[in-house]
């Protein structure tokens, strides 16, 4: 897919919990080619500290209107630096980058996992498969605490089933977001045609009788994305994950960015970011 | 007729290779542009440097191996790539087919790679080979010094190079030494063409939080504008030794560090690290250029070449 360097036009950036931001930005160019899981590589300030550019995923599409949203964390120059972008100003941004989210045909239940920032491409998916004729949506949303769950609405408006977890119990559940995914998939034994329920009351959401039904989705840090794929591994659940590193390029170019696979050494930018989780070596 | 004179306002010839311009990308910079295709003309570049390759596919290094300093880009890749057969077989041909000048970076762990690849690539396309005895993320099959830190080594891997080839052979010299000026008159005496200067220099940073380095090789190389001082001192000096062109590398951003790097004795330039920072870096530098010179009344680039004033 065509790839292009761009002025975009800002036309949100505001805090929707501290340290969250919310950005919209009008891309002439190409917003219409965005696929969820894909990110754009963003310039965040002039000059060269920090130097180079930062990839941020997608958080929703709106391919009509030419508008792409992005939802990020100020944790360094960088994303401080975008954070003080305003509305009205142009930001140059290099897109679309990376492989995304593949929905095979014939998955109709869909269960999303999300560590923190993990929630931002995942509501694009999310948008996505909200589209189907046939689909349940389930979305694991783990955060520390209630301060840093954010998007659960925009999960709910579309018709997906929000699970809260926090590590310090604040809001919703109390512990990690992996555990709650063993506890999904063991309710709705997927090797079962008679579902069990539990007291979170999921009756209504039918995690497929069989594997090929259900797709798991992952985004959030490395030791999360390795506990789902071992969760969901005996019950060979075809599982996705996105994955962060530091890049370059962001287009293939430098080899900056790798992560090892049962290939090799694979580009997060390029063939990732979203790979399968059973392809990926955990060390 | 003053048309065609900036036209060719930029052509310049690095021992043999002649080019259109004397803008390249850097090796490792632009993978072997079928990743940044649509982000820019290659063929509008005076030349595009691959990444290195080497005689059979290479893994390179264990991740992180980016580490991003103030102004700076530490990397530790390994030279990750796919060999000798796969450029000539895959990479090469789409090159050429994009219209691409193609200068070939060459790596190996002892002089009888370098060998074996410079014989492969003489009967190919490529229009010039450039030699990476100065790559700081690879080991040496019996040295603890980069093949360009040491000038036997250096006239050694470079002699053998052009025994093989009748193409332009490019030395690409390290900056991780006492003398460049004894390396680069090395170079010149086996025989290098031009020298192209410099590559990244040894560095590291460290994550106190977790007393662990920040790249999964412990070291890498630093590249970015945090390094353009040392390169121009560099080619300033190394200009005073050799004959030979100097391509000059480092941190170059602009048109305004392109210039400079011309005054310091640079006949042509390569930009690496800005490519990331911004894609359209290198073309952006090139029209920079052809600007400068007309504003100045200048025929041709030759004219700005080590001519800083002391």
């Amino acid at each position: 897919m065509q790839k292009l360097q761009t002025k975009a036009e800002i036309l949100i950036n505001k805090e929707i919990a501290p340290g969250y931001f919310k950005m919209a930005l009008r891309i002439e160019g190409f917003a219409g080619n965005v696929r969820p899981g894909q990110f754009l590589h963003i310039r965040a300030g002039m000059g060269y500290d920090p130097l180079l550019r930062r990839p941020i995923s997608v958080h929703r599409i709106s391919g009509r209107q030419g508008i792409v949203e992005l939802l990020y964390k100020v944790n360094g120059k960088g994303t401080q630096l975008m954070s003080r972008r305003s509305k009205g100003t142009f930001l140059d941004v290099v897109g679309p980058l990376g492989n995304g989210f593949k929905v095979p045909k014939g998955q109709s239940n869909f269960v999303l996992i999300a560590g923190g920032m993990g929630v931002a491409p995942l509501v694009a998916l999310a948008d996505q498969l909200a589209t189907y004729r046939k689909k349940a949506i389930t979305v694991i949303i783990g955060a520390k605490g209630a301060g840093s769950v954010v998007c659960v609405k925009e999960f709910q408006e579309i018709g997906a089933k929000a699970i809260i977890v926090t590590e310090d119990g604040s809001r919703g559940d109390r512990g990690l977001v992996t555990a709650m995914l063993e506890k999904v998939i063991r309710d709705f034994d997927i090797r079962k045609t008679s579902l069990r329920t539990r007291s979170y009351s999921l009756a209504d959401v039918t995690i497929g009788d069989y594997a090929p039904e259900v797709g798991l989705y992952a985004c959030g840090p490395m030791s999360m994305l390795a506990s789902v794929a071992k969760i969901a591994k005996p019950y060979k659940i075809k599982t996705q994950g996105s994955f962060e590193e530091r890049m370059g390029c962001g287009v293939g170019a430098c080899f900056g960015c790798a992560i090892k696979t049962q290939r090799g050494y694979e580009r997060v930018c390029k063939e990732g970011p979203v790979f399968d989780l059973a392809d990926i070596v955990w060390d | 007729m003053k048309k065609i004179n900036t036209e060719r306002a930029l052509e310049i010839n690095i021992g043999g290779l002649k080019l259109a311009n004397p803008v390249m990308t850097a090796s490792g910079t632009f993978g072997y542009t079928q990743e940044c295709g649509e982000l820019i003309d290659a063929a509008g570049l005076g030349a595009i440097v691959t990444k290195s390759i080497t005689l059979e596919p290479s893994q390179g290094n264990p991740p992180p191996r980016l580490w991003e300093t103030t102004a700076g880009l530490l990397n530790a890749i390994g030279i990750q790539n796919e060999g000798l057969d796969d450029f000539i077989n895959t990479k090469l041909p789409f090159l050429k087919s994009v219209g691409a000048r193609v200068v070939v970076s060459i790596a190996g762990r002892c002089q009888q790679d370098y060998k074996m690849l410079a014989r492969a690539l003489n009967n190919t396309t490529v229009d010039a080979i450039e030699v990476n005895i100065s790559c700081p993320n690879i080991k040496h099959k019996s040295a603890s010094l980069l093949f360009a830190q040491d000038p036997d080594s250096t006239s050694y891997i470079i002699r053998s190079v052009k025994k093989q080839t009748n193409k332009p052979v490019i030395a690409k010299l390290s900056p991780n030494v006492t003398d460049i000026g004894l390396i680069a008159r090395a170079a010149e005496k086996a025989g290098a063409d031009a020298l192209s200067m410099i590559n990244t220099l040894i560095g590291m940073d460290v994550d106190i939080a977790r007393a662990r380095p920040r790249l999964g090789n412990v070291t890498g190389g630093l590249s970015g504008p945090a390094i353009k001082p040392i390169a121009l001192a560099m080619i300033w000096q190394a200009y005073h030794c050799v004959k030979i062109p100097i391509i000059g590398i480092g941190g170059i951003m602009s048109t305004e560090d392109a210039v400079a790097f011309f005054l310091c004795g640079a006949s042509a330039v390569q930009i690496g690290t800005a490519n990331f920072v911004d894609p359209a870096a290198a073309g952006n530098i090139i029209r920079g250029l052809r600007l400068y010179l007309k504003n100045r009344n200048m025929k041709n680039i030759k004219e700005l070449i080590g001519q800083l004033k002391l």
